[in-house]
Parts: C-alpha cells; sequence; structure tokens
C-alpha cells in the first residue's frame, strides 16, 4: 500500500463553526496524528479560495487524501470531492467530519465542544486511511418512457414528451383515458368545463404518432434500472415494452362515507356524494331520488378528511369544489336554501380566496363544524319539520347547537390513494406513506422524482391536489424525462454492495432485505447478484449478511472500524 | 326552544337597516375586543352578529344585548372586513323593537314607510274632523287637545308599553331561562331610572360626552316639557315660572332635535351613516313637537293665536301622531327598552355569578 499522507482542514464557516470550536486547536492537535502531513483552518473551506488551498496542498505536499471538518456532508461533500478531482485525485479519497450541525451548533461549552470536534475529526482521519478509488460509471438511457394512468397527468406528461419527438407507452387501467377530470361539469375557480378542456387533449393523446395507448391493461411488474426497464403490458394481448423512465400517474380514489355513521350514506335516499351531484350537473338537472326539486341543501365538507379516525391529511380540493357547488345550485335553484357546513374553509389556490368571497355573497349559509370531536349528525325529519333531513351540529362560531333543515346532503368526499397504489408501488419501486400516498425524493426540493432512479410520481397517487397542481407536477415530471433521454446517459452511484461469491451461501438473506429489489439470486452458483445500478449503498445488506460476503463499497468494514477506532483514541487521550 | 337555523331571516333584516353585509362577518371578535361595553359573559356585538347569520330568531329575541351598545361606532371602524357591526346592532334592535311589540304595528310601520305615512295622514284627518265638529272653537278644540295628551298618555302606556316591556322580560330572562335570586330583582329595579334619566352607561365609551350631553338634553327638554303641558297646563297657566320653564324646555327640544338632525344628515360619524326611516320620524316629529309648542305658547304670549289658530291645530296633529304611532310603534320605545335591558343583563349577570 502507498504511502498514506493526509491533509486536514478545518473550517470556521464564518463565525458559525468558530465560536464554539477553537479551530486552531483542533488543527494543531489532529496535525500530529499519523498519517496527518499538513493540518489547516480556514474561515470558509467551501469557498474558491477555501477550494484552491485544498488543491495546491494536494499538488504541493503530494497529498492522497483529504479530510474536511466543516458542515454536514449533505451540503459540501460534492463540492470537496469535486475539489479533488480537479486536483487529479478520486473524489472517494475524501472524508467529510461534521463539526458544524454535531457539534458547534449544538453545543454550548466551548471546551467540551473543542474535544468532540477533534475526536469526530479523528475519526474521519482514521477512515480515510482505508478508502480507495472508486470509479464513475454510466448507463445509456432508452429514450421511450412508460406512463402509468390516462388522467389529466398521465395525459398532460405523455404529450408533453411525445411532442418532443420521443415515444410515450400511456398505460390505462379503465377502458378509456380523461380520468376524474373527464367526469367533471365545471371546474373551480373559474367555472370551466372539465370535460372541454380534457376532451381535446385526449383527442391527441389517442392520435398522436408518438403514443401507444393500452387500455384496459394493467402493469404486472418493471424490471431493470433507469434508463432501460422493461415490463409487460397485461391486457388481452400482453406486450413487452422497454424504456428509460417511468412516470406514475395512478391517481386517486374517492373516500367511502358510508363507514361514518352520522352521516347515514347509503341509509337515507338523498344523501349523496360529491361526484354523485357532479354526475348530476353533468346531466343537467339536480333532483332528489323521488324526482323532485331539493329545497334545502346541505354540503358537509371534510368527509372522511382531517380526522384521526379516517384520514389525517386535508384533500385540499374538497373546499373550493363545495363552494363551486354552492355557486351551480344557487344558479341552477335560484329559490334553494344553501348550506355549507364546513370545518375551515382552505381556499390557497390562486384566484380561490376571491372565489370564497364572491360565493359568500351569493345568499348561501355557512355553519362551522368541529371535524375531529364533533361531526354532524343527520336524521329523518320529522311530519312538520317541513324538510326530508333534519342535521344536528354543534357550530362552532355561535357555540350553539343547531339544526339545519335538508332535503339533499351532499357530502364532499376526500381523495385516497389509488386502490392499485400498493400493487404499482411494489411494480415499479417506489415507497408510499402510511396513507399509500408515493413518497416523494424530497419533500420541498425533489417533489416530482423518487428514490428509485428513473421513477417520477406524478398527480393525485403523490398527494391529494388540484388540476393546476397536477399538471404542473407532469409537466416537471416530463422535463425531468426529457432532460434524462436528451444526455443519453446517466451517471449512477458506484457506492454500491458488491457480493463475494467464494463466501456468499446462497442464504438469500441479502435479498429479503434490500429495500432496493437490487438483488437477485443467481441458482447455477448458488450466489447472490448485486444489480449495481439499482443498488443505493444503503448498506443493509452488508450488515444482514450472516457469512460476512458481502461488501458496502466506501462503506466497508475495514474502514467502518477505523473511524470508530479513530473515535475512540481521541476519546482515551482527552 | 327552536334553534333552527333560518336563511331568510337576513332578508327580515335588510328592511330594518342592514343592507348588504350580513355574511362579510368572518368571526374575528374584534369587535368585541374594542367595544367599551362588553363584559364576561355578557358578550357583543360578535354573538348577535352570528345568531344573525344563521338566523336564531330565538336567540335574538333573549339577548337584550343590543340594547347595550350605545353605537359609539369604535366596531364599524376598526371591522377587518368592513362587516359594519354597529349598523348590524342597529337593525337587530329595530328588529327588537318589532319583536316586542304585540299589536305588530311597529312591525307594519319599520317595515313599510308608505304605511306610516298613511297612518300620520289619517291621524292628521281625524284631527282636522274633530276641529271641524267642534266648528274650530278655540277653548274647545284646547280644551279636547289638552285632555287627549293625558288619554293618550295613560293608554298607550297601560295597552302597548307595559305589555311591550313584559314582552321582553319574558323573552330576555324567562325563555332565556335566567334564573336570578330574589335580591337581584329589587337591585335592578333600582338601578333601572338611573339609567333611563341619565343614560350613564354612555360614559364608558370613549369620545362619547358631547353627544350624551345632546340626548341628556334632548330627554331632559322633552319629559319637562311633557309634564309641562300635559300636568301643569302649559297652554292655560298664568304662572310665569311656569310658561317661562316650559319656553326652556321646549326651546332644548327643538334646538337640541335640530342639531342631532344635521349631523344625520351630515354622517360625520358612524352611527349617522345609516338612517332607517323610523330614525327621521322620530326626530323630526320631536322637533316639530318641541317647535310648535314654543310657537303656540308664543303666539298666546303675543296674542297672535286668535287669529292663527291653524298653529295650533298643526300642534295637536304633531302630538297627536305622536302620542299614537311613533311614541307606541316606534323609535321612541327605545327610551324603555334601553334600561329595561340594563335591568334585564344585570339579572343574567346575577344567574350567571
Amino acid at each position: 500500500m502507498e504511502e498514506v499522507r493526509i491533509g486536514v482542514y478545518v473550517c470556521w464557516c464564518g463565525s458559525n463553526i468558530a465560536k464554539m470550536v477553537d479551530v486552531e486547536e483542533v488543527s494543531r492537535e489532529v496535525e500530529k496524528l499519523p498519517g496527518v502531513v499538513i493540518a489547516k483552518d480556514y474561515k470558509y473551506m467551501c469557498s474558491d479560495p477555501g477550494q484552491d488551498l485544498i488543491i495546491q496542498d494536494i499538488k504541493k505536499h503530494n497529498l492522497n487524501r483529504v479530510v474536511v471538518s466543516a458542515c454536514s456532508p449533505r451540503i459540501h461533500e460534492l463540492t470537496f470531492r469535486k475539489a479533488l478531482e480537479n486536483a487529479g485525485l478520486n473524489q472517494y479519497m475524501f472524508e467529510m467530519a461534521n463539526i458544524r450541525e454535531h457539534v458547534s451548533w449544538v453545543h454550548t461549552d466551548r471546551a467540551e465542544a473543542t474535544k468532540k470536534a477533534k475526536t469526530l475529526v479523528a475519526g474521519a482521519i482514521n477512515r480515510v486511511k482505508w478508502h480507495e478509488s472508486l470509479d464513475k460509471r454510466h448507463v445509456d438511457i432508452d429514450p421511450a418512457t412508460l406512463i402509468i394512468g390516462g388522467g389529466i397527468s398521465g395525459i398532460s406528461a405523455a404529450l408533453e414528451i411525445a411532442n418532443a419527438g420521443k415515444q410515450v407507452y400511456l398505460v390505462e387501467k379503465a377502458d378509456k383515458i380523461g380520468g376524474y377530470v373527464a367526469k367533471l361539469d365545471l371546474t373551480f375557480p373559474h367555472m370551466y368545463s372539465g370535460k372541454d378542456m380534457i376532451q381535446p387533449k385526449i383527442d391527441k393523446v389517442m392520435n398522436h404518432e408518438k403514443i401507444e395507448v393500452f387500455l384496459n391493461s394493467m402493469i404486472d411488474e418493471v424490471f431493470g434500472y433507469v434508463g432501460n426497464f422493461e415490463a409487460t403490458v397485461k391486457a388481452k394481448d400482453e406486450k413487452e415494452i422497454k424504456f428509460g423512465n417511468v412516470i406514475v400517474a395512478t391517481g386517486l380514489k374517492p373516500f367511502d362515507p358510508s363507514g361514518i355513521d352520522n352521516y347515514q350514506y347509503g341509509k337515507l335516499p338523498d344523501i349523496i356524494t360529491s361526484l354523485e351531484l357532479e354526475e348530476m350537473f353533468i346531466n343537467g338537472q339536480v333532483t332528489k331520488k323521488d324526482g323532485t326539486i331539493p329545497k334545502n341543501i346541505a354540503l358537509i365538507h371534510c368527509v372522511g378528511s382531517r380526522n384521526t379516525n379516517y384520514h389525517e391529511y386535508c384533500s385540499r380540493t374538497c373546499c373550493m369544489s363545495a363552494l363551486k357547488y354552492a355557486n351551480q345550485l344557487r344558479s341552477a335553484l335560484p329559490e334553494s336554501n344553501i348550506f355549507n357546513i364546513y370545518a375551515d374553509i382552505r381556499a390557497f389556490g390562486k384566484g380561490c380566496e376571491e372565489f370564497y368571497t364572491n360565493t359568500s355573497k351569493k345568499n348561501v349559509m355557512f355553519l362551522m363544524y368541529d371535524q375531529q370531536n364533533d361531526l354532524p349528525k343527520i336524521k329523518k325529519a320529522g311530519t312538520g319539520d317541513n324538510c326530508d333531513m333534519i342535521i344536528e351540529m354543534n357550530e362552532k362560531l355561535s357555540g350553539e347547537a343547531i339544526e339545519v333543515p335538508a332535503d339533499m346532503v351532499v357530502l364532499m368526499v376526500g381523495m385516497k390513494a389509488h386502490e392499485n397504489a400498493k400493487e404499482i408501488a411494489h411494480a415499479v419501486g417506489i415507497s408510499m406513506c402510511g396513507n399509500e400516498f408515493y413518497i416523494e425524493r424530497h419533500p420541498k426540493l425533489d417533489p416530482v422524482a423518487t428514490t428509485t432512479d428513473g421513477v417520477y410520481i406524478v398527480g393525485t397517487c403523490q398527494s391529494p391536489k388540484d388540476i393546476p397542481d397536477s399538471v404542473t407536477q407532469a409537466n416537471a415530471a416530463a422535463a425531468r424525462v426529457l432532460a434524462t433521454i436528451n444526455v443519453a446517459h446517466m451517471e449512477v452511484e458506484v457506492t454500491t454492495a458488491v457480493v463475494n461469491e467464494d463466501v456468499c451461501c446462497g442464504c438469500q438473506t441479502c435479498i429479503n432485505v434490500c429495500p432496493y429489489t437490487a438483488i437477485s439470486y443467481d441458482e447455477e452458483k448458488n450466489v447472490s447478484v448485486v444489480n449495481e445500478i439499482l443498488c443505493k449503498g444503503c448498506g443493509t445488506c452488508g450488515s444482514a449478511c450472516p457469512t460476512g460476503a458481502i461488501r458496502s463499497r466506501h462503506f466497508t468494514d475495514e474502514q467502518i472500524l477505523s473511524q470508530i477506532e479513530g473515535l475512540m483514541s481521541m476519546q482515551l487521550q482527552i | 326552544m327552536n334553534n333552527r337555523v333560518d336563511p331568510n331571516f337576513k332578508n327580515e333584516l335588510y328592511k330594518l337597516g342592514n343592507k348588504e353585509s350580513w355574511n362579510d362577518c368572518f368571526h374575528c371578535g374584534n369587535c368585541t375586543a374594542v367595544c367599551s361595553l362588553t363584559e364576561e359573559n355578557i358578550v357583543f356585538p360578535r354573538k348577535a352578529i352570528r345568531y344573525m347569520q344563521m338566523g336564531l330568531k330565538d336567540k335574538l329575541a333573549q339577548s337584550a344585548e343590543p340594547w347595550l351598545c350605545y353605537y359609539c361606532g369604535d366596531c364599524t371602524e376598526t371591522c377587518p372586513r368592513d362587516a359594519n357591526p354597529g349598523e348590524i346592532m342597529m337593525a337587530l334592535r329595530r328588529w327588537q323593537t318589532v319583536k316586542y311589540e304585540w299589536t305588530g304595528l311597529a312591525g307594519l310601520f319599520y317595515k313599510s314607510f308608505t304605511s306610516l305615512i298613511v297612518a300620520l295622514i289619517l291621524v292628521a284627518i281625524a284631527i282636522l274632523t274633530i276641529g271641524f265638529m267642534k266648528d274650530f272653537n278655540h277653548e274647545a278644540i284646547m280644551h279636547f287637545g289638552h285632555s287627549l295628551e293625558f288619554w293618550l298618555i295613560i293608554c298607550v302606556f297601560s295597552i302597548i308599553l307595559v305589555p311591550n316591556i313584559i314582552r321582553m322580560f319574558y323573552f330576555t330572562v324567562i325563555k332565556a331561562k335566567v334564573k336570578a335570586p330574589i335580591g337581584s330583582y329589587i337591585a335592578a329595579f333600582l338601578s333601572l331610572f338611573g339609567h333611563m334619566f341619565t343614560q350613564i352607561k354612555t360614559f364608558k365609551c370613549d369620545k362619547q360626552t358631547t353627544r350624551w350631553l345632546i340626548h341628556f338634553l334632548v330627554v331632559m327638554g322633552y319629559l319637562g316639557l311633557l309634564v309641562i303641558t300635559v300636568f301643569l297646563d302649559w297652554f292655560g297657566t298664568e304662572n310665569q315660572s311656569i310658561i317661562n320653564l316650559g319656553y326652556i324646555t321646549g326651546g332644548l327640544v327643538f334646538v337640541f332635535t335640530f342639531i342631532l338632525m344635521i349631523s344625520r344628515l351630515s354622517k360625520n360619524r358612524e352611527l349617522n351613516k345609516y338612517s332607517h326611516s323610523t330614525d327621521w320620524f322620530f326626530i323630526i316629529w320631536l322637533f316639530l313637537m318641541g317647535l310648535t309648542a314654543f310657537l303656540v305658547r308664543l303666539f298666546i304670549d303675543i296674542d297672535l293665536l286668535t287669529n292663527n289658530f291653524w298653529l295650533y291645530m298643526i300642534h295637536l296633529m304633531v302630538i297627536t301622531q305622536w302620542g299614537l304611532l311613533l311614541v307606541p310603534f316606534g323609535k321612541w320605545t327605545h327610551f324603555l327598552y334601553r334600561s329595561f335591558a340594563v335591568s334585564f343583563i344585570n339579572l343574567k349577570k346575577a344567574s350567571l355569578s
């Protein structure tokens, strides 16, 4: 093994680190450790002069390892790796010690904090000694894209990609595309017709030479990795397709309110869901089951939403839909009494607060209830009540127990993840939250991608959202897909697991624990095989392997044990 | 108890002054927070506004709170939604005036301007007819006028006003299930007259001193004029101090009602910005009453009345219209409702503590 020559750089981070850690002392002390050729402290290591300092030292002192003791590696690991590359060193010959988030920001005793900083740096120094050069890897990207789900999100993404001249396979479970938007009479807050809006898009998709639509179809399982996926479309005739990226747009399922006893859904005739009312509007007539016109109409918001007994989350669109219905009902039945029984009005979208204000001037009564502890109760009205049903509720703003007359009750049902969400998640390898919505790679900075490279989630399969948000996300995913198609190949993580076939006993423990389905079993050799493209280097298999046959690159046993040793050695000294 | 919401209630209130702002309030509670008169357990205006929005008529009939408001306008000036809580309280007082009045005539006059005009004309015709029947004999008519005043007071008081106050008591105390100890009834009764004649609670509101003074002088002038004309026979007496006192009280009434009319026209304060027809009738007739009484006595003193007996006829018309229509079925009743409300609210406080 070549001589280890380590350069250690302690960052002040302005005063962020320097005010709580004696950076000069840290640098002085660690310089004495074996293998360390040079140790320096500097005000901002991440700045251009800071990086330059490292590059110059590598050249001048012939360094072959670098430790930077600064902020979290999540912020600047890649910055410094790049600096190493610029100096002609392999980027993996680098280790970072986090003395900001883990030390200066969280401690109040300067002496103790300095000790801890030294300990962490010592660990990093010990670890970096065992680092080895790893090479970058690229995969080619198949320019075709699979889109699962033909609602507004799937359609939007499909058209974006196909219009850029790339092949799209659009798989839809139903016998036609269009999803829920095609079932909407009008949409809030502009009162455009949902049907009219989506029909031209449906026609374009169905006739697009670059889009192959599979109706009444499902996807069984997606094999492969980013750039090189393949799957079988299950329909009347099965078809094998190959594609480089997947966009999942499986959409929503309306909440079924029959489980809420207070609401009597299915037990009394004129209690309907919002979707049933939508159908009435599409058919042009709002009537009770007996064909007569309802005089008193109550719209109950938050049905199945924002209540820990059903769903804790807010479905985001029901408030505005309810206001939309109030407007539609006011025009269709000018003589009717309209009651919006709500928990809180959430009118956050563009033009939505204005829509709410306008609606409140249209002779609509708003009554507030406690959606967590005190749901309204619907009961059949008595003779002489002059209405079909009575809604008993405790109105929050007045503090009064009141009765609301009703001849028709509309339950504003929330959104759930699609019933096939679990199946699809398994097929393409995405994770789900507790409520079965798909988890994005980063909730704020990457809400379109998933933790599986090449798999994107758009529309209501990720979380309840309205049409503009779904379209935005779909177009964003399309842009991401087109960008990867454009570069034609993709850099993939090399810090993956490797199986030592001589030691592997074929127990398949690793296959069961791998969260990325990256390991398969080679029956012939009776060993596990890691797909290096799918592997994220999480290390789960390595720790589970009973024989020690699996080695995680960049997280080898030597590296981790030495780091621990380093930490302990410093503890003993101080 | 009927706690059924009523979407049509607000339409009823439209005719009583609250025009378009019924649903603007989103219940931030700013109005209650800035109000100098609201107290723990006696909360307004927000709660009454909510009852109004929901059309909980029973609840509103049971709330004496609107009468505690002296309409300083702070709530309206600071309302973030321009929901005009002050005017809503005013409209609710008009609604309660109608609600507590048992014959239904107040409701008719408050909601229909025309019917009040017709009633005023009918009374005027009746007075003219009586004058005609008495051959316009001055002495006979003035004698008739004097006893008419007396009997009007007795009848209106016993037939209309007392039953209305009993109704108010029924709604705000009995139906509202206020259970106060007997001692608090005595205390409430004792505090009644102080409030009735001084409106002392106005002082809790800021910047209300001038307004209070004008109102106080009008009240004192009005009550003085009433006593002097009806019980001391101002138009017939020879006693110079009574005559002078009459001039003073009559003068107070028309001078200060004139000032009140000017401020209603200038709309310089929140409470003046919107005037219901009943506000105008009340103030104009009060003015006319003071002015005509003053002139009648002046004409007697300078010996002009004999040749200008039309003046007395007009005065008689004005006080008959006043006593027969505007006192029992108009805004005059606020004199009683406001003072009794303080007592009834005191009972409520006693029952809650």
